[in-house]
């Protein structure tokens, strides 16, 4: 008799785009909070045809920073619960508490979800916005992206004013099995951008379950995108967006002439 | 009054007893990322009895045998993550450090147990002496009665004098799990475990991350060394369960299940048309054995 209760995180296998502009599952955005203050979080959520983000808001939360809070907190994304921009107590009551410089780390631990995080600063005077993903990874910020699936990645900076250079090469292998050995997946490869979109490696390689991770010296928006799958053949399914990923439909006899009339 | 009985009526007497055991148990230990069980049903078969001109009785050659043994081993896949580790930062700033994302919604369980009934054996042997109790049926019974789920029969309404074996030594051969059961309980495991592991390179990945299921199992379960070594240890130290067969033999025929009964007062006369049954008190009972022959005196009438 056997029984177990095994759900495999299937978007950990079978990511294949990742684009700063909607997180997903194995990417993580490093924000760093480097004034003192309060500020806003708004988080997106993209429609489920993979659409961007729309405006409805799936989570608002405050964070303040002083000399006192925390160096580090990461916020995934999927576990948080729906909060309607009315029902938030983000006006009131600080969700979290970073000191000045501290990083807060948005990530997607399960699901088919993508989101963006737009964060404003609340100023005496004005607000600013310091982080909208879904345009842009600002200088300062890191884009960590775990690549779990074999084969070739591409990376490239898609507003880069340079005109060579803007992209990379990931060559992602498994590790050889080695008995009694754990493979260690912690160790991260830190590729920069120059302020011209120049990335700091054309080519690299990386061991399955290793992270990627961006560093942009001026924003950026990154696109991760598997080109050859483990087998060396083209990866058809990538698409050139996650939007564009073929999906079952039912379309409603005579809506389609209808509308057209 | 003396009374003598032959090996061989002794040895019928005994086969009474020997097939009406019927030991039961059940238990669970939980360690760490594992629960394992047993739940067990054994009877005894065969043996040869020898009396002894010591005053003993050696029953050799019992077998004791499992009409059940499941062995249930659930163990708790521990979570096989990717990502993780720090991004050094320049000094002062601290390192930042990545979530790590694992591959499975929760910790994925699996279990198994099988039934082990057929390849396990045992082989018994009790030396013990014959003693004589009276049983008097006016007395309250002790509390907690321990004799209750042992007993074949009700306790009798009047008094009697009851023969029992009382247990000088029992030997029961150690649970040795042949290199058979260690392997089919290690292959039951295995596939189980690969049961919920995806097939290709993501197998390839977790079987990269924990280690190969092999050691997975061995680091799960914390076994230096083979699969029989443990289940061995486990039942035999952990457990317990050989030293609780023993205590139920011991009780079920040293105190709770006599070989031979007599009633007192011993009816020598039965009832008849109008008449009463004629009965004897009996006194003073003693009970020994020689290489022949169980002979048991009494005084009977009144003292």
């Amino acid at each position: 008799m056997m029984k177990n209760r095994a759900t495999i995180n299937r978007p950990v296998v079978s990511s294949r785009v990742f684009d700063s502009s909607s997180l997903g599952v194995l990417m993580t955005l490093f924000h760093r909070f480097a004034e003192a203050g309060d500020y806003d979080v708004k988080v997106r959520r993209a429609d489920s045809a993979g659409k961007p983000a729309g405006e409805a808001i799936f989570r608002r939360f405050r964070v303040r920073t002083d000399a006192k809070g925390e160096d580090q907190v990461n916020v995934d994304l999927a576990a948080a619960p729906h909060i309607a921009d009315s029902e938030c107590a983000c006006h009131d009551e600080a969700s979290y508490h970073l000191r000045v410089d501290g990083v807060m780390g948005f990530y997607v631990s399960r699901g088919t979800g993508r989101f963006s995080v737009e964060v404003v600063h609340l100023g005496e005077k004005a607000k600013r916005t310091v982080l909208d993903s879904a345009k842009s990874v600002p200088a300062g910020d890191l884009l960590a992206v775990t690549l779990v699936r074999p084969g070739t990645y591409k990376a490239t900076n898609l507003i880069a004013t340079a005109k060579t250079r803007t992209s990379s090469t990931i060559a992602v292998g498994l590790p050889k099995p080695e008995y009694g050995v754990r493979h260690d997946t912690a160790k991260a490869l830190v590729v920069t951008t120059k302020p011209s979109g120049v990335m700091g490696e054309s080519r690299s390689a990386l061991q399955s379950g290793q992270t990627l991770v961006f560093a942009p010296e001026a924003d950026a928006r990154f696109r991760v995108s598997l080109e050859k799958d483990e087998s060396g053949e083209p990866d058809r399914k990538s698409g050139a967006n996650p939007a564009e990923r073929r999906r079952f439909r039912y379309q409603k006899p005579g809506l389609k002439e209808s509308r057209k009339s | 009054m003396t009374v003598a009985a032959s090996e061989k009526v002794f040895e019928t007497a005994f086969q009474l007893l020997r097939d009406n055991i019927d030991f039961q148990a059940a238990d669970s230990t939980s360690s760490g990322n594992f629960v394992v069980g047993y739940d067990v049903q054994g009877h005894m078969e065969g043996g040869s009895i020898d009396l002894r001109d010591d005053n003993t009785v050696r029953i050799d050659e019992l077998d004791w045998k499992w009409d059940r043994f499941i062995l249930s081993l659930g163990i708790d896949i521990p979570e096989i993550c990717v990502g993780g580790g720090c991004i050094p930062m320049p000094w002062p700033i601290p390192d930042i450090c990545l979530p790590e994302i694992c591959i499975f919604d929760g910790n994925p369980d699996v279990s198994i147990a099988p039934d082990l009934s057929a390849l396990l054996a045992h082989e018994l042997s009790v030396v013990g002496s014959l003693v004589p109790r009276f049983f008097d049926a006016s007395a309250p019974l002790p509390v907690p009665d321990i004799c209750a789920p042992l007993r074949i029969e009700d306790l009798p309404t009047n008094d009697q004098w009851r023969l029992h074996i009382d247990p000088q030594q029992i030997d029961l051969d150690i649970f040795d799990f042949s290199d058979i059961v260690a392997d089919l309980f290690e292959d039951l495991l295995t596939s189980a475990i690969s049961a919920i592991i995806p097939g290709g390179w993501v197998r390839d990945l977790i079987l990269a991350i924990i280690g190969g299921i092999a050691d997975l199992i061995r680091a799960i379960l914390d076994i230096p060394d083979d699969i029989g070594e443990w289940l061995a240890d486990l039942f035999n130290v952990s457990f317990g369960l050989g030293n609780l067969i023993l205590q139920f033999i011991a009780e079920f025929i040293g105190a709770c299940n006599p070989v031979f009964a007599i009633d007192d007062p011993f009816e020598v006369l039965a009832a008849s048309d109008d008449l009463v049954p004629v009965t004897v008190p009996i006194r003073n009972l003693t009970v020994r054995v020689d290489d022949d022959e169980m002979v048991v005196q009494a005084d009977i009438g009144a003292p």
